[in-house]
């Protein structure tokens, strides 16, 4: 019997039941169950898309926290409200509003929620961006984590640190622990991409790791072939050189 | 599914999270001390994914970060939300605590002066009260999310009975997360953990 993908062209052709190819006038209870699955799904899918457009994300008009958000949108090539602060709408007028007092927020449905990895693993998980398995997801936020969490830190304070020793300390932490992790992520890399052959959250922040915190720290993934793969990969994929090359895309 | 191995230091610190999921869910796994005869950390460290701990092995795989395996934990015994918008909910107390927070908490201990720990403590304690009153507004019923415990509430827990008695502070005047963590300590499996846990410092 033939399984059912949700890449199957969801119609019936003529009397034939699509997926056992027999006359689909008879009952065919497990065939419509899989069918119903494969159809679930993607209704599931268009429906999380549909909720993930209406959101609106808010930030100041900078990448800072809320670049790895936007980025998930322009891959999956999802629109939405990609609110940022201005002269005109100032973040101290909006501040009251976040139920931290900080952005990112992303408004769902109304409400608003905080902290950009959460939010950022939230968005993936309903653009379908987080593995398709309680393991899987497992590695992608181990990946995720060594980026976000124990380098990301340092790499803000290398900016905006108070003083010049904090920035230099900042530095130094932030160029050994990329130096010792970026080996180790090189052997979880398991096909094109970290899971195998589907991007997911945790290409898509190493993308960004690459692209912002590398050149900064004078580090490079010469020695490091597929994690230099997956950052080319994402460099040339029309979504993302579409919004890289737009010119309302923040710069810095 | 074979248990599942966690392997950390003798100490609460970043592991002990995880710890609450399992006693609280009941579920068996194997709680992996390092010491210094029959599991050495320095010598272990080559096996792990980043050369640090803790470390979980699923079926003879290591997967490293703390709070990947607390939330993998969590998926796997129940203690994860109904859907995405309450994982979502989950994942913004859970940064609030353990990426806020914690860091801030360790730079108290970690102060090269007296002087720079004091600093760090005032920073702390101001960053403690900020985040608590917020999360104060985030209690929805009985717990986190409503009527169940949640990942959410063992990481206030964590907090509240382990980390914050170290900087001498205690959580009362935030009664909705005091009724949270009193009712985790009357819960039979976390008092079960609480007195058969190994005493350690942090």
């Amino acid at each position: 019997m033939k399984s059912v993908s949700l890449n199957d062209p969801l119609k019936y052709d003529n009397n034939e039941c699509l997926v056992c190819k027999g006359n689909k006038n008879l009952l065919h209870l497990y065939c419509l169950s899989l069918i119903d699955t494969a159809l679930t799904r993607e209704k599931l899918l268009e429906q999380s898309i549909k909720t993930m457009a209406d959101c609106k994300l808010y930030y100041f008009n900078t990448k800072g926290r809320a670049e790895l958000i936007r980025l998930l949108y322009a891959f999956k090539d999802v629109k939405f409200e990609d609110v940022r602060f201005s002269e005109t709408f100032k973040f101290e007028d909006f501040k009251h509003k976040t139920r931290f007092g900080s952005v990112p927020v992303l408004e769902v449905n109304g409400v608003f929620y905080a902290q950009s990895m959460a939010i950022a693993r939230y968005v993936a998980r309903e653009l379908g961006l987080m593995g398709s398995s309680s393991l899987q997801t497992l590695k992608v936020d181990m990946i995720v984590d060594a980026i976000s969490v124990d380098i990301f830190p340092h790499l803000m304070n290398i900016v905006w640190g108070s003083t010049d020793e904090i920035k230099n300390a900042a530095r130094t932490k932030a160029t050994e622990t990329t130096k010792k992790i970026l080996p180790a992520l090189e052997k979880m890399v398991a096909g094109d991409y970290f899971l195998g052959s589907e991007v997911t959250l945790a290409d898509i922040i190493f993308f960004t790791f690459n692209n912002e915190a590398l050149p900064v720290l004078e580090l490079n993934l010469d020695e490091h072939p597929k994690l230099f793969k997956i950052s080319k990969s994402l460099k040339e994929n029309e979504n993302i050189k579409k919004y890289l090359t737009n010119p309302s895309t923040p710069q810095k | 599914m074979a248990d599942c191995k966690l392997y950390y230091f003798n100490a609460k610190a970043r592991a002990e999270l995880t710890r609450y999921a399992y006693a609280f869910k009941g579920v068996s796994y194997e709680d992996i001390r390092f010491d210094d005869t029959n599991l050495k950390f320095e010598e272990f460290k080559s096996k792990t994914p980043f050369g640090s701990a803790p470390v979980l092995e699923v079926d003879g795989v290591m997967f490293a970060q703390s709070m990947a395996i607390a939330r993998y934990v969590a998926r796997e015994v129940g203690l994860n939300g109904a859907n995405s918008l309450e994982n979502l909910k989950i994942d913004m107390i859970l940064d609030a605590l353990y990426s806020d927070l914690f860091p801030l908490i360790i730079n108290v201990f970690q102060g090269q002066t007296d002087e720079i720990k004091a600093a760090a403590k005032t920073k702390a304690v101001e960053s403690i009260q900020k985040t608590f009153g917020n999360l104060e507004t985030l209690v929805s019923g009985d717990y986190f999310l409503g009527s169940d415990a949640s990942l959410a509430d063992l990481a206030v827990f964590n907090l509240v009975n382990d980390v914050l008695p170290l900087l001498g502070l205690n959580m009362d005047e935030y009664t909705k997360i005091s009724k949270i963590v009193a009712s985790l300590r009357e819960n039979e499996n976390i008092k079960s953990h609480l007195e058969n846990r190994p005493k350690t410092d942090a």
